[in-house]
C-alpha cells in the first residue's frame, strides 16, 4: 500500500509538473521593468498636453532592466504631433523622441538606454505642435505619489507610466530578480538566502515532506507490509489487485 | 528525540509544510493586499499605539476601509509612497520593487511623528469584537520598527495560529477515526494545502484566530460527548466558543452546536435511556424545544424579527441550493449561489479576488468535489457500524457544519434585508470549518480498499500540492510578471 501511494503521488506530480508547472513558468510573457504610475481602477482622466506646457512628474524609479517605456495618449483632435520625454535625474539624463501620428488611445513608446543602476528620475513630456493631446491618469486610488505637474501646478493625477524590458522573459528566467524584488519593502530579515531556501523548500520539499507523512502514517497504522496471502485461496483480478 | 517521539511523525511533517507555505506566502505578497488589511492593521494599530480599544466606540466614525482617514497618517504615507493603494486589486499594477522606491518611501515616512501612528479615524472593520487585535498587540509590539516590520509580524503570527488550527485538526481527526494515523494525516494534510486558507491566513485578519478557535471547539465538542461533560472540558468548550465570538461575530454560529454538545454529552453520561414510551418522552421533549428555539432565535436574527419575511429567507435558502420550485419568486439579492461560495470563493480567488483559478480548473476541481461526496456517501455505508458506533461524534459534528452554515445564511439574510447589492456570505467564511473539509476528504478515500486507497491518497495528495502551488504560481504572477 505504501508502495501504491507514492506511485500515485509520483505520477500525478510527474504530469502536473509537465502538463501544468512548466507550460506556466516557461511560457514567455511581457515584462515591466517597473510601474511607477499604474492605470486607474475605476475612473481614467487625462492630463492636457500641450506645445510650450510640458507635463512633469519626479519620484519615478527607472529599473536597471528599463529599455523602454509606454504611456496613453488621447487624441480626439487628430493624431498627435512628435513628443519627447526627457529622464532626468541621478547622473541619468536622456531624451526620447516620439514621433508623429499616434491615434487615439494608443500607447506612447520609445527605447531608452538601460540605467546602470536604479536610479529615481523626473519624467518631462513635452509636445512639439499641435494639437492639443491628453496624457491618459487616474485620480481613482491608483494614483500614484508622482503627481503631473504642469507650469508648476500639481494635477493631482498621476499619469499612466511604466517601464518594459524589451523582450518578453519567462518567470523561470526572471526567478532570481523576482527573489530580490520580494526583498523590497519588508523586514531586514527578509532576504535573498531565506527567500531562496523557502522557494526549493516549497517546491521540492512540501511535496516529499507530504507524501512522506502519508506513508509514514501507513507504517505507524500497521498497513504498509504486504498482507499476508494464503495461495490456497482463489480469489479474482481485482481482489488481486487491491488487497 | 524524546520530544520528536511525543509529537507523532507524520504531524510533524504535515506542519513543517504549512511552515513554509504559511512563510513562502506571507513574504511573497505584498503588504495590505488581503482583504481589508489595511483596515485590520488598523485597529491593530489604535489598540497598540492610541491604547483605545475601538469596538462599539460611539465617538469613532466609519469610513470606506478605502478612504485615506480611516487608517492612520503612518499607512497613508505607506498607501502612497510605497506604492500599496494603487497596488491593491489592480491588475495592471506591479509593486514598487527597487530600493530606491525603498528610499523614497523612508525619506516621507521620517517625516512622521508618534501622533501619525493614532489618527486613523476607523472602518466598519472597527465593529468586529476586539479579541484578534488584542492578541495581535503582542507582536506588533515586539516587531516594534516599521510600519512594515510590525505589519509582517502581525503576518507571521498568523501563520502561527495556522500551525494550532493544524494541530487541532489532526487531533479532531484522531476523535473522529480513532486514531488511525493515515486518515488523521490525510484530514490534516487536505486542510494543510488548501490554497485558499493559506492565502487568507497569511494576511492580517481576525479570521485565523477565528478558525483556530473553531477548530478547538470542534474538538472540544468531540471530547465532551465522548468522555462526558466534565466541569473541565465544558468550562473549556464554553470558553473557546466565547473567545471565538468575541473574534467574530461569524462564531455565534458556534453556540448551538456546542449546548448541543454538552446535551448529549450529559444525556449520554447519564446512561442508556430505558425502553419503554414514558421513559422516551424526556430526552425527545427537550431535544425538540431546543431544535425549536434554535431554529426560531435564527429565523427573529434572519429577518430582523418580522416574521412576514420568513418565507423569503426560506426561498432565498431553498434557491442558494436548489433550482426554484414552481411559484418561487426570485430570491433576495443578487445572483450569488452555492457555485460561487463552496467552489469559487472557496477554493480558487486569491488576495482582493483579482487573482483565480482559470474556469477549466474549477470544472475539475467542481468533478472532484462530487465525487468526493459520492464516495463519502460509499465510506458511511462501508464504514457503519464503526460509525454507529461513534455515532455521537458524527452527529455533534454535522449539527457544528449545519448550523454554523445556518448561522452564516441567516446572517448573510439579515443584510440583504438592508443592502440587496451585497451578498455577504463568501467562500473565506467557510473557513471557519475547514477541519470538517479535512475529515470529509479523508472519510471519502477510507471508502476505497487496500492499494487502490494508498494509490489514490497519493494521488490526491500530489493533486492538491499541485493546487496550492498553482495557487501560489498565479499570484507570485499577479505581483511579479
Amino acid at each position: 500500500m505504501r508502495r501504491a501511494a507514492i506511485a500515485g503521488a509520483v505520477l500525478v506530480l510527474v504530469l502536473g509538473f509537465v502538463f501544468v508547472v512548466r507550460p506556466f513558468v516557461s511560457e514567455q510573457r511581457p515584462t515591466p521593468a517597473s510601474i511607477p504610475s499604474p492605470a486607474s481602477v475605476t475612473k481614467i482622466d487625462t492630463v492636457p498636453l500641450q506645445r510650450g506646457h510640458p507635463v512633469c512628474f519626479g519620484d519615478v524609479v527607472a529599473e536597471a532592466h528599463a529599455e523602454r517605456f509606454s504611456f496613453r495618449v488621447s487624441t480626439p483632435f487628430g493624431p498627435t504631433p512628435e513628443l519627447r520625454v526627457r529622464l532626468r535625474g541621478g547622473g541619468y539624463d536622456y531624451t526620447a523622441t516620439i514621433p508623429p501620428g499616434l491615434l487615439d488611445g494608443q500607447a506612447a513608446e520609445a527605447a531608452i538606454p538601460a540605467p546602470l543602476v536604479d536610479v529615481p528620475v523626473e519624467v518631462c513630456i513635452s509636445s512639439r505642435g499641435e494639437p492639443l493631446i491628453g496624457l491618459y491618469a487616474a485620480v481613482d486610488r491608483a494614483r500614484s505619489r508622482s503627481k503631473a505637474i504642469i507650469d508648476g501646478e500639481n494635477t493631482d493625477k498621476s499619469v499612466w507610466f511604466q517601464f518594459m524590458e524589451p523582450r518578453w522573459h519567462a518567470i523561470t528566467e526572471r526567478l532570481a530578480l523576482t527573489i530580490d524584488r520580494m526583498t523590497v519593502f519588508r523586514p531586514g530579515y527578509v532576504g535573498r538566502v531565506l527567500l531562496w531556501i523557502l522557494a526549493v523548500l516549497f517546491v521540492v520539499g512540501t511535496p516529499i515532506a507530504i507524501v512522506w507523512a502519508y506513508v509514514r502514517a501507513l507504517r505507524d497504522d500497521g498497513l504498509g507490509g504486504a498482507p499476508p496471502i494464503d495461495v490456497n485461496q482463489r480469489r479474482s483480478r481485482w481482489r488481486r489487485f487491491v488487497d | 528525540m524524546r520530544r520528536s517521539r511525543r509529537i507523532p511523525l507524520p504531524l510533524l511533517a504535515v506542519l513543517a509544510v504549512v511552515l513554509v507555505e504559511g512563510l513562502a506566502w506571507t513574504f511573497a505578497v505584498p503588504a495590505l493586499q488581503g482583504a481589508d488589511e489595511g483596515a485590520h492593521f488598523s485597529y491593530v494599530q489604535k489598540v497598540a499605539d492610541a491604547h483605545d480599544i475601538p469596538w462599539r466606540d460611539p465617538k469613532l466614525g466609519y469610513l470606506e476601509p478605502g478612504y485615506p482617514p480611516s487608517v492612520s497618517t503612518e499607512q497613508q504615507i505607506a498607501w502612497l509612497w510605497a506604492g500599496l493603494e494603487p497596488l491593491r486589486g489592480n491588475r495592471a499594477a506591479r509593486p514598487l520593487w527597487t530600493h530606491e522606491d525603498e528610499r523614497i518611501w523612508a525619506r516621507e515616512n521620517a517625516k512622521l511623528t508618534d501622533e501619525d501612528r493614532k489618527d486613523g479615524v476607523g472602518s466598519r472593520v472597527f465593529d468586529n469584537p476586539p479579541l484578534y487585535y488584542l492578541t495581535a498587540v503582542v507582536p506588533y509590539e515586539i516587531a516594534g520598527g516599521t510600519f512594515f516590520d510590525r505589519l509582517y509580524a502581525l503576518r507571521l503570527y498568523n501563520v502561527a495560529l495556522l500551525l494550532a488550527a493544524v494541530a487541532l485538526t489532526w487531533l479532531l481527526a484522531g476523535e473522529l477515526f480513532g486514531r488511525r494515523r493515515e486518515l488523521q494525516t490525510l484530514a490534516t494534510a487536505a486542510v494543510a494545502l488548501h490554497p485558499v486558507l493559506l492565502d487568507v491566513a497569511t494576511r492580517v485578519t481576525p479570521d485565523v484566530l477565528l478558525l483556530t478557535l473553531a477548530a478547538a471547539a470542534l474538538y472540544l465538542m468531540t471530547l465532551v460527548v465522548k468522555r462526558g461533560p466534565s466541569w473541565k472540558l465544558v468550562g473549556g468548550l464554553l470558553a473557546v466558543v466565547a473567545a471565538a465570538c468575541f473574534t467574530q461575530g461569524r462564531a455565534l454560529g458556534l453556540i448551538a452546536p456546542a449546548l448541543f454538545a454538552i446535551g448529549l454529552g450529559w444525556w449520554r453520561s447519564r446512561g442508556s435511556p430505558r425502553p419503554g414510551l414514558l421513559a422516551r418522552i424526556p430526552a425527545v421533549v427537550p431535544w425538540t424545544a431546543g431544535a425549536i428555539v434554535v431554529l426560531v432565535v435564527l429565523a427573529a436574527y434572519a429577518t430582523r424579527f418580522d416574521f412576514g419575511e420568513l418565507a423569503g429567507f426560506w426561498s432565498y435558502l431553498w434557491q442558494f441550493y436548489l433550482p426554484p420550485l414552481p411559484g418561487m419568486s426570485d430570491p433576495i439579492g443578487v445572483s450569488w449561489d452555492v457555485e460561487n461560495v463552496y467552489l469559487n470563493r472557496f477554493f480558487g480567488t486569491f488576495v482582493q479576488f483579482e487573482v483565480a483559478f482559470p474556469q477549466d480548473l474549477l470544472d475539475a476541481i467542481r468533478i472532484a468535489v462530487w465525487l468526493g461526496l459520492a464516495l463519502l456517501v460509499v465510506s458511511a455505508w462501508r464504514h457503519r457500524r464503526v460509525l454507529w458506533e461513534r455515532r455521537d461524534v458524527v452527529a455533534v459534528l454535522l449539527v457544528a457544519f449545519v448550523l454554523s452554515v445556518l448561522a452564516l445564511h441567516a446572517a448573510a439574510f439579515r443584510s440583504l434585508l438592508g443592502n440587496p447589492a451585497d451578498p455577504v456570505i463568501t467562500g473565506r467564511y467557510l473557513l471557519m470549518l475547514i477541519p470538517l473539509f479535512g475529515l470529509a476528504v479523508a472519510a471519502a478515500v477510507a471508502a476505497l480498499p487496500g492499494r487502490v486507497r494508498g494509490f489514490a491518497a497519493g494521488g490526491l495528495l500530489g493533486a492538491m500540492f499541485l493546487l496550492q502551488l498553482s495557487a501560489f504560481g498565479l499570484v507570485v504572477e499577479r505581483f511579479y510578471a
